[in-house]
This record gives structure tokens, sequence and C-alpha cells, in this order.
């Protein structure tokens, strides 16, 4: 199964609007699978859902993060078991910050790295990476913030990345700091069992970079190297607010030298011959409706390696 | 409560970085209160000068060179001084506020805390405050901190 992640929010512990006890109810109106809670500096909300958790007795199941608000750009960690000093961050080595958070077992990617920062604010990522592997993951669509300016420079960003050669993962989060609809908004998904425990799923996806990003459908692809053909087909997802049309979906394939663009059918699945993908060996799928234009874009799949 | 240490500071425009204090605790106690505030948060007055400045700073980021002058003026009235405090007690993390309230209140005692902080069974050892500075928008930008116990 496909399960459904928020991994993006905050609760009055921080600057949100919403008690720990209505951010859990938020996401099980949406019918979210696991969301994460990642207030700004601080953990002092965990034990708070925690409690509120058990109180409710729903199936609803929490990943304990933070959002590290640095002087130079926001850090999402996921299964933050407990607060890391970020204080002594540098600019020039942002790597020491992420290797002290994986060592303790957690995940650690960008938040909005095209957001708005200096002079105006301190929400873009201003450092730069030297090692790449300490980068779990890229918030590719951090929804609230503007499509062109921000979330289309971000994908293109984690993009770039991984025609390098470079393994990253990709996320996405409503960064909820009120009650707003979630409708129409890109989520996270990751395969999961329904029963397994949601950290060792998140991580597991994270670490082969298996996520998925939609606001609704999810592209899945299957490879068969013995019949030298890729399968591609749409599972649709209980995500509230998408509603299916007759119109083709566009599958884009981006690889290093160029774009390849193919349209289906959401009833019939697409068969694509290795021969025809111009000897690529990194896939980079996306699917749309109408055009390839960033406003049409529905979903972003797991990379293809060939 | 009783107040043990009272503090303050001038900051200048343009620094990053925090200033930390260390308290000792005589004994152990059941409450304590932190206090902080700083002035000029915002900017009181838009002068051309400071329109010139943002754009400048900004080397074409943000569209800046071709953003009108209602653009301008709207980003600079959003501009703020932002002065975090993150607060351990010895050396673990017992709260961080991230709300812009100015002054703050951070109160901590066995079952209760501020939005940010953690309940603390006993408040004892060595209280580190932390003054984060995110950014400083003007000189002279002068701050007081003040703990108190019970």
């Amino acid at each position: 199964m496909y399960k459904r992640l928020e991994l993006h929010n905050h609760t009055i512990e921080s600057d949100g609007n919403l008690t720990p006890s209505e951010l859990i109810d938020l996401m099980c109106d949406d019918k979210v699978d696991a969301f994460a809670l990642t207030d700004h500096n601080t953990i002092s909300g965990h034990i708070k859902i925690q409690e509120a958790l058990a109180k409710k007795n729903i199936p609803l199941s929490c990943i304990y993060g933070m959002e590290y608000t640095t002087y130079y750009g926001h850090i999402l960690c996921f299964d933050l078991k407990e607060y890391i000093p970020w204080e002594n961050i540098n600019l020039h080595n942002p790597e020491l910050l992420f290797k002290a958070i994986k060592e303790k077992g957690a995940l650690a990617g960008v938040a909005h790295p095209f957001s708005y920062g200096y002079p105006i604010g301190c929400c873009r990522f201003e450092m730069t990476f030297t090692d790449y592997s300490c980068l779990d993951f890229i918030e590719i669509f951090n929804n609230p913030e503007p499509l062109h300016e921000v979330n289309e420079q971000g994908l293109l960003w984690w993009e770039s990345l991984i025609l390098e050669g470079h393994r990253i993962a990709f996320t996405s989060g409503m960064d909820l700091h009120s009650k707003d609809s979630m409708h129409g908004q890109f989520a996270t998904f990751i395969e999961g069992k329904e029963n397994g425990d949601i950290i060792t799923e998140l991580k597991q996806a994270i670490h082969t970079q298996r996520t998925w990003v939609s606001k609704g459908p999810l592209l899945v692809i299957e490879k068969n190297d013995y019949t030298k053909t890729l399968y591609i087909s749409i599972q649709n997802t209980t995500k509230p607010g998408y509603v299916e049309d007759e119109r083709p979906y566009l599958l884009s394939l981006r690889t290093k030298k160029e774009t390849l663009c193919f349209s289906f059918n959401h009833k019939a699945p697409l068969i694509i011959p290795y021969s025809n993908l111009n000897s690529s060996s990194i896939l980079i799928p996306k699917l749309y409706k109408d055009n390839l234009e960033i406003e049409n874009l529905i979903a972003v799949a797991p990379v293809i390696y060939l | 409560m009783k107040q043990i240490y009272d503090v303050g500071g001038i900051l200048n425009k343009g620094f990053v970085g925090q200033i930390a204090y260390s308290i000792c605790l005589d004994q152990p106690y059941e409450e304590m209160a932190l206090s902080f505030a700083f002035d000029k948060q915002y900017y009181d007055s838009i002068t051309e000068e400071l329109k010139k400045e943002l754009v400048a700073e900004c080397h074409g980021k943000y569209n800046a060179n071709s953003a009108t002058d209602e653009m301008i003026t709207a980003t600079i009235k959003s501009m703020k001084t932002e002065l975090q405090i993150i607060v351990t007690m010895n050396d673990e993390f017992i709260g961080g506020v991230h709300r812009q309230d100015n002054p703050k209140i951070i109160y901590f005692s066995k079952t209760q805390a501020t939005e940010g902080c953690i309940p603390q069974e006993s408040i004892n050892g060595v209280i580190r405050v932390t003054v984060v500075a995110f950014s400083v928008i003007q000189d002279d930008t002068h701050y007081k901190l003040s703990l108190s116990v019970n």
C-alpha cells in the first residue's frame, strides 16, 4: 500500500496557531496516514502529541521532528529524539550539523530552499554543500510558497543534483501554521504495510529515494530488465480534493540530454521499451495534464536508474 | 519570584550570531521565569535611502531590480529584527521560543512551561540563556534579559 504523509507542520509550540490536538484532528479529517511534527527549534510538542494520540486512540502516526531554523536557512528533521544544538552552524560547512543530526539516527533535509533570504528574511537555504551524501532529502514543494520563484527553483535544483549523480530523496510539505485546506496541494507518499512502523518505512523510503509527491494520483513505474521495458500506470489514492477526469496524462522523463514526453490514459498502462529512451541512464519521471508547465504538474515519482 | 539576574546589551545592524549567558543557581528552585525585550523591531519610517539600500543588498535576487516602489515599501515594512531565545539547563535543552512576541516571558515549573519549553521537575544547576540573533535591521538595538526564580 501507499501511505500519505504530511511532513511539515507547526503548532503553538513554535509559531503555529494549532494546538497539538487540533493538528491531529486536522490530519485525521484529511485522511492522512502519518504526519510530522516540525516546530521551529523546539521538541516541546513531542510529548504533547504522544499524549493526545494515546487519548484519541486513532489510526494516525506521528513522525517526531523539528525544523531547524538557522541563520542561513531551514533544515527539516524526522525521527529526532533529542535536541541537537545548531547555534554554531557554519555558513560554509552545513555538513557539520547535518552529520550531527544523522549520527543520532534522524533524517535531515533542506526545507523550501529558495524561499526569501538575506536581506529580507532567513528562510532561503544560503549554505553550500561540498558533500551531498549528508543530505537525505530536499523539500521540492512547500505548498504555501510561490510556485515559480520558490518551488519550481527547488524542483530544478533537486533535478540538477540527481542528473549529476547524487542520490537525494524529495518530499513536499504544507508548512502548516493554521487550519488550512490541503486540497489541491502536494503531499508525500511512500510504500508501506498496513500495520507497518512508519519511522522504519519513512527511513527506508528516504534512504532508497522511494518517495512520491502528488496532488492525488501516483505515477507508478516498474522496470522489467528481462523485457527491457518500463511499465507505467496510475495508482489512485484517497487524498481528498483531487478529481480524475478524461483528459490524458502526460508523462515527462527528464534526462541529462532532453525531456521525453508520452501521452497516456489513466485507465490504460503505458509500456515504453528501453530502446525509446535514447540510452539515458537517469530518468526523472513527472506527471502532468495538458502541457509540461509547472502549473499543470500533478506528481513526481522516484527516479529511474537504467 | 526573585530576580537573580538582569543584563542588557546593544546590537549593531547586520549582526548574526548568538550571545549566551550562563547563570549558576545557588540552590534548586521550583519555578523560573525569563523576561526578554528589545527595541527597534521594525523600521519606524521608510526613507528613499532605505529603499535603495534594500534593492542594492538584494543583488538582483527576488526580482528586486524590477520591483515597484509599492512592493519595496511593503517588503521593508515586513522586515524585522528577529531575536529568539534558547534555554538549556545543565547543557540539556529545556526550551526554544520562536514566537515573535516582544517582550517574551518564558516560564518553567514542574507541571507547566511556556509553549516551546518543557516543564522541569526541578530548576537547578546551570541555566544557559542564548539570545539568538537571526537578523538585526538597525544599529543601536537595545535588549534586556532578566531571570527570576522561586
